[in-house]
Order: C-alpha cells, then structure tokens, then sequence
C-alpha cells in the first residue's frame, strides 16, 4: 500500500476522480436541469438524485476519458422525465415534446457559465447596495413578505423594484456578454 | 440610425418581459396552468424566444448561485464539511480549503490501509461507502440547498397573481401608492385606479384589457375582472373564451371576441368590434340571470340603472382606444428623477433609490410632466453624487425636459460631469441658442436645433456602439465619433451646474431627467415624451439638419 504521496489505492482514485468530475460539472449540470425543469426548487431537488445516480453509476457505466458533463446531462433528462412521470406530481411543466426538444437544445457549457458569472459580478457592481441585497434576498428563497419586512418597504413596491433590477442586470448581462465575446 | 440588437428585433420587448415575468413565476413555483401553455406556446413558435428564455434562465442560475454565496465565492463542494461527519481536525480542515479533496483522500487512505487485515476489509468498504455517503450528505444539505424557495408561496397573500400589467401609456394614478408600471403582477382582487392614460393588462386566462383612464377597476380571477367606472377594451383570444367583464348594472360575457364597455356615471355602454358577446342581467336580490342578450359584431347596447338594455345600430367602435401606440418609455430605464418634489431637500430617484442633493434650486414649478426644478442660472444645481451615472463605456440615452429663460453665448449646462483636465467628461446644455453637446474636450461636438425660451422642450443624448445621438423634441440625429471616447467616472454627474465652478449655469426649468442603458429608438422618445402633462406641449421646433460633427 502507498501513502499520500505516492499511487493512491484504486477506491481513492474512484471517489477522488468522481469527486472532481462532479465539481468540474455539477454547475453545468444543474443550469441544463433548470433549463428543462425552471423550478429553483423542483431542479435542487432532481439535481440531488443526479448526483446520487451518477455516483452509483460512476464505477460501471461511466467510461474513463469520456465526456463527464455529456453523461451527466444525460443522466439528468432521464432524472427529469422520471420526475415529471413520478405519481405525486402534479402534471405541470413543459409538454414532452417540447422538454425533448429543449433537452437536445440546450446544452448549456461551463465556460458559457463562468462568463456570466463574471458578466453578472460586473453588473452587480453597478447597482447600489440597497438593490443588491434585495436581490440577494430575493433569490436566496426569501419570500415577498420576509424581505419587505427587512427592507421595510411595501410589498408591491418591492416587486416592481425586483423585476425591474431583474431587467436591468438581464439587459446588463447580454450586454457584457456580447462586449466580451 | 442603427436598428435594436438582432434579438430584440426578432423578439419584441413585449414579448421578453412577458416570457421572463413567466419564468419568474415559474422559477418561484408560482406559474398557473394557464400560464404554462403561454410559456410553451412561446417557446414552441418563436426560436427567438427560446434564446431569450435560455438565456434568462441561466442568468437566474447564476443569480441564485450568488444569492446563495454572498461573498461572491463561486460555490463548489467543500469536502471540509466531511470534518463534521467523519472527524477530521480543524487543522486538517484548514490545509485542506487549498486542495479541498485532500480530506477524503485521507479517510479513504486510512481506511484503505486496513485492506490487508481479512476481517477489516468489509469494514473498509462499508466505511468507504460511508464516507463517500457522508460527503454526499454533507455537501448536499450544507452547499446545495440554500433556503428553500418560498416554501409557502406568497405568505405575503394567499392571492394568486391573476394578471400582468403589460404596457403603460401616459398613465397616471389616483395616489402614489397605487401607481403601476409594466410587468407588475396584481393579485386577485387588486384595484386598479386610473386617473388618466391608458394600461393595457394582461389577464393569466388569456384575454387582454385596455383600460382607459379615469377609469376604475377590480381584477377578481384570471379570467374576469369588476369595472366600477371608466373605459375598456376587451381582446379575447379563443382559449380564454367567457372572459367576464362585471359591472353594478350588468355582466358581459366573451363568446370569442374583442369589445369596449364604458360606464359613466350608472351609465353603460357597450360596442361589439368581433365576434360576440352575452349580456347578462342579475336579479339585484338573488344575483341570479334574469335577463340575456347577445350582441355580434358591428351592434352596440347601452342602459341605465334599473332601465332595460337597449340595442344600438350605430356601434361607434371609435369612442374606444384599442391598442397602446408603440414605444416604450420604460424599458433599459437605469435612473429617473421625476423633479416632482414639493419641498427642499433629497430629489428622488426612482430605480435605484440614490437620492440626488438640491443646492439651492427652486421646487414645486410648473413642470412639463408634474413639478420642476427652477435654477437660476448662478450657484443652483442638482448633485446625483454619482460618478456611474452615465456608463463610462456602454449604451445610454439620458433625457430631460427644459424650459430655458435666456440662452447666452457662454452656455449653460443641463448635465455634465465636467471638470478641466479631466478625460472623458461630457457636458450636454444650450450655447448660442442651440443644443450643445461635447464630449472630451471636442472630440465629439454637436449642435442641435434652436432652443425656444419660455418652451418647454424634450431634449437628450445617446450612445450606441461608440456612436452618439442628439435628440431634440423626438428627432435624432447620429453623430459619429472617430474612435471610442469613454466617459470619465471621477467626477459626480451634475444637473444645471459646471462641476467645479458657478460658470455655465444652467437659468431656467429642468424637469423629469431619466436615464436608459440603451439608445431609445424614435418611438420610445415619443412614449417618454407623451407621459408629458402640460397642456399645449406640441413641440414645433424639431431638430434641424444642421447637427456638425467635428
């Protein structure tokens, strides 16, 4: 057996490769399962049992040197259907055939991600700090009412701030993305 | 002039509001059925509009990423959470935020060590699995569930959210906490007061409605609504068949069709345009249907309270409004200072809520939309206390009304953020009669129409792509610059005042200043310019064909 600092044991390999695999791609991963499925909640929670599938299907049919963030979306649109069909929920969402067509669509890359991540710190920069938090707040999951309360503002007013700062970093966005590109 | 991103062109800005105020809901587990099939059949016919929603989507991706790590550290697993479930030391937890998988490679390690032991292996295995699953758990509930969303949908109200406001025209409410703008969402049994202007709704069921101010009215379902006073214009597309407009004399009920009802004064009056409609008539007791008529198309009825309904052969659809003119005045708006402050003391602005400071200028004057500043052309002025208040580098369209008292040779400044020696300043004012504009020092320079004293006129300044625009009562003209000139963020923007002096002071009225990181195309000029308010206020000087550039 070797130590740290030299050939690592093959199970450490396998959790360790997985493990990095699964960083480099399960942003990637989430962003086409929301695209498929636009429900913060419902897509956090087919994401989890991606997650599990993938590492229970990590040793036996995932083969080494392939493309990790092609199988995961693979495993994710088969998560999503068998979450659609699952029998406690509610028929909702889009129709199969256009989740067939979007799901081939819509391959969303992590470089694409990482630039919008960093167009978007750009755009928060811009907004004053009372906004951002508002947003912060907002997309964190609290509801209307928590952040109005925080914020004391009424609740109609905040969201009409919230969608028209939600508009303003969107068009922010697609600007400093296509400044970049 | 350049045309709008390709996009947008192919995609109108109605469209993408309405698709990511869909996807909002959605995204907040808040969409109706009905609003479901508009996101579907959206995404199903226009391959602009699933652009549009790909890209949205993944905007709000990255967006609760960051909501979920507000000190902006982009999330990835963090195995030192597996210190909690399987005993690793601080310290080790420390080294390993450097190499963040070195925890696991050490449990694994460790517990690998025991392989050669027989009865230890399936321990190592089981503890192997273990580990693994902790990791798992640990990272799952501690990194990838940030709090949940809205658990119970709206606490704020149990109402649903039955309708959208989609365009506004010139709008005005009864009271400033009634005030609406495009893309508000009204719960079911929100009032709408209009006191003047048009806004054109759009009901969840399907239908759309233009009302028409003075006009009172109350959203009741996604699929009817109670008209207590005012004018609207009902568009019903097939699917939201028997869209219910209500009323304290009768309801009028959509049989797939588009039609007006005005109530004046216990006074109705409807018009058929398409289509056809049910006039039903309730027992004032019981509420029950005592009375039905069908009108077509091309008929018109009207009655009076407690009188019978009277059929009309001159349906007179033109006393109805039926569309908002185009343009919007809202889209890409980044700052707004409406000047309708009555008292001395911090100007409001709308979209940030960075108020600017008054030095000294007048309030409360006559203004062309609302109230105006008075500047008396020496020490007033208005500071934003912004430096970004024009992008340094990107698209902006900054817009004001103006009333000047006497233009003189030395200028005067409406906006700037000027001060000498500084690249990148810009200054937009009146010089020897005209619009002046001037960006770093006079690498862009341009002269507009003549400035009438004593008139209110609707001025501005673009820039799209390097290339800036000159707007003087709704016309544009472009003014190329050789080569990008950004604009400087050191100093503060100023209205109606030089930045570092009283010189080139601005005497005379500003009103309703709003900035857009956008170049408005010439119809959302005249959108902004018809929110306007004064009487008379029909521009007749508009920019002549003497822009120069340098």
């Amino acid at each position: 057996m070797t130590n740290l600092d030299g050939e690592m044991p093959a199970a450490g390999d396998n959790a360790k490769e997985f493990l990095r695999l699964l960083t480099l791609h399960d942003r990637q991963t989430f962003a086409y399962i929301l695209l498929l499925v636009p429900n913060f909640n419902d897509a956090e929670e087919i994401a989890q049992e991606v997650r599990v599938k993938l590492w229970q299907q990590f040793g036996d049919r995932f083969e080494r040197g392939t493309d990790f963030g092609a199988w995961a979306r693979s495993v994710a649109f088969y998560e999503v259907r068998a979450f659609r069909r699952s029998a406690r929920r509610q028929p909702i969402g889009f129709s199969q055939e256009l989740l067939e067509s979007l799901g081939q669509e819509f391959q969303p890359a992590e470089e694409e991600l990482s630039e919008r991540r960093a167009a978007l710190d750009e755009c928060l920069s811009r907004l004053s700090a009372p906004v951002r938090e508002m947003l912060r707040r907002h997309y964190a999951g609290e509801s209307w009412e928590q952040i109005s309360q925080r914020m004391n503002r009424s609740t109609a007013g905040l969201r009409k701030a919230v969608y028209r700062a939600r508009r303003t970093l969107a068009d922010c966005i697609a600007r400093t993305m296509r400044r970049e590109a | 002039m350049n045309g709008p991103p390709a996009s947008s062109a192919m995609f109108d800005s109605d469209g993408r509001r309405r698709l990511m105020d869909l996807v909002d809901a959605s995204l907040r587990g808040e969409l109706a059925e009905s609003e479901q099939q508009q996101l579907d059949a959206m995404l199903v016919a226009n391959p602009s509009a699933r652009d549009c929603f790909r890209d949205y989507v993944l905007d709000c991706a990255v967006l609760r990423e960051w909501a979920a790590q507000p000190d902006g550290v982009t999330p990835r697993f963090n195995l030192a959470s597996l210190g909690q479930v399987g005993g690793v030391s601080p310290s080790e937890i420390e080294r390993s935020k450097s190499l963040a998988i070195r925890p696991i490679e050490r449990r694994l390690w460790q517990a690998l060590h025991w392989r050669t032991h027989p009865y230890r292996f399936s321990a190592v295995v089981a503890l192997l699995t273990a580990v693994i699953w902790s990791s798992f758990f640990a990272f799952t509930i501690s990194h990838w569930r940030p709090a949940p969303l809205a658990a119970s949908p709206a606490p704020a109200s149990a109402n649903p959210l039955v309708a959208t406001v989609a365009k506004l025209d010139a709008a005005q409410f009864t009271a400033p906490d009634k005030r609406l703008a495009p893309g508000d969402l009204l719960e079911q049994g929100a009032v709408i007061e209009l006191s003047a202007g048009l806004l054109e709704l759009r009901f969840h069921g399907g239908a759309g409605l233009l009302v028409e101010g003075p006009a009172t009215l109350r959203v009741d379902s996604a699929d009817d609504c109670f008209l207590q006073g005012g004018k609207v214009c009902a568009t019903v597309p097939a699917r939201a068949r028997g869209f219910t407009i209500r009323s304290e004399l009768v309801d009028l009920v959509d049989l797939g069709t588009a039609f007006g009802v005005e109530i004046l004064s216990s006074r109705l009056y409807t018009s058929v345009f398409t289509g056809s409609i049910e006039v039903q008539r309730r027992s004032t007791s019981a509420g029950a249907i005592v009375a039905t008529q069908i009108l077509t198309a091309g008929q018109a009825a009207e009655m009076e309270a407690n009188g019978p309904l009277r059929v009309l052969v001159d349906a007179q659809p033109e006393r109805f409004t039926r569309e908002i003119p185009r343009g919007d005045a809202e889209h890409g708006l980044i700052a707004h200072y409406p000047l309708d402050e009555t008292s001395p003391g911090e100007v409001a602005e709308q979209v940030s809520g960075r108020a600017a400071k008054n030095r000294g200028a007048q309030v409360n004057a006559p203004g062309a939309a609302g109230g105006a500043y008075q500047f008396d052309g020496q020490s007033s002025y208005l500071d934003t206390e912004r430096t970004d208040l024009i992008p340094a580098h990107d698209d902006f369209s900054f817009f004001c009304w103006i009333q000047t008292e006497s233009t003189v040779e030395a200028g005067q400044y409406l906006i700037n953020n000027y001060r000498v020696g500084e690249p990148g300043r810009m200054a937009l004012g009146v010089r020897k009669g005209k619009l002046h504009l001037f960006v770093d020092g006079t690498r862009v320079e341009a002269f507009g129409g003549f400035v009438a004293d004593g008139r209110w006129q609707h001025v501005g300044v673009s820039r799209q792509d390097g290339n800036f625009y000159l707007w003087q009562n709704g016309v544009g003209k472009r003014i190329p610059a050789a080569a990008a000139v950004p604009i400087g963020e050191r100093s503060p923007w100023l209205i109606g005042k030089r930045s570092e002096d009283n010189a080139r002071s601005f005497l005379g009225r500003i009103d309703d200043v709003r900035i857009y990181d956008r170049l408005l195309l010439p119809e959302d000029v005249e959108a902004v310019m018809r929110l306007a308010t004064t009487a008379s206020l029909v521009p007749d000087n508009r920019l002549e064909q003497e822009v120069v550039a340098p």
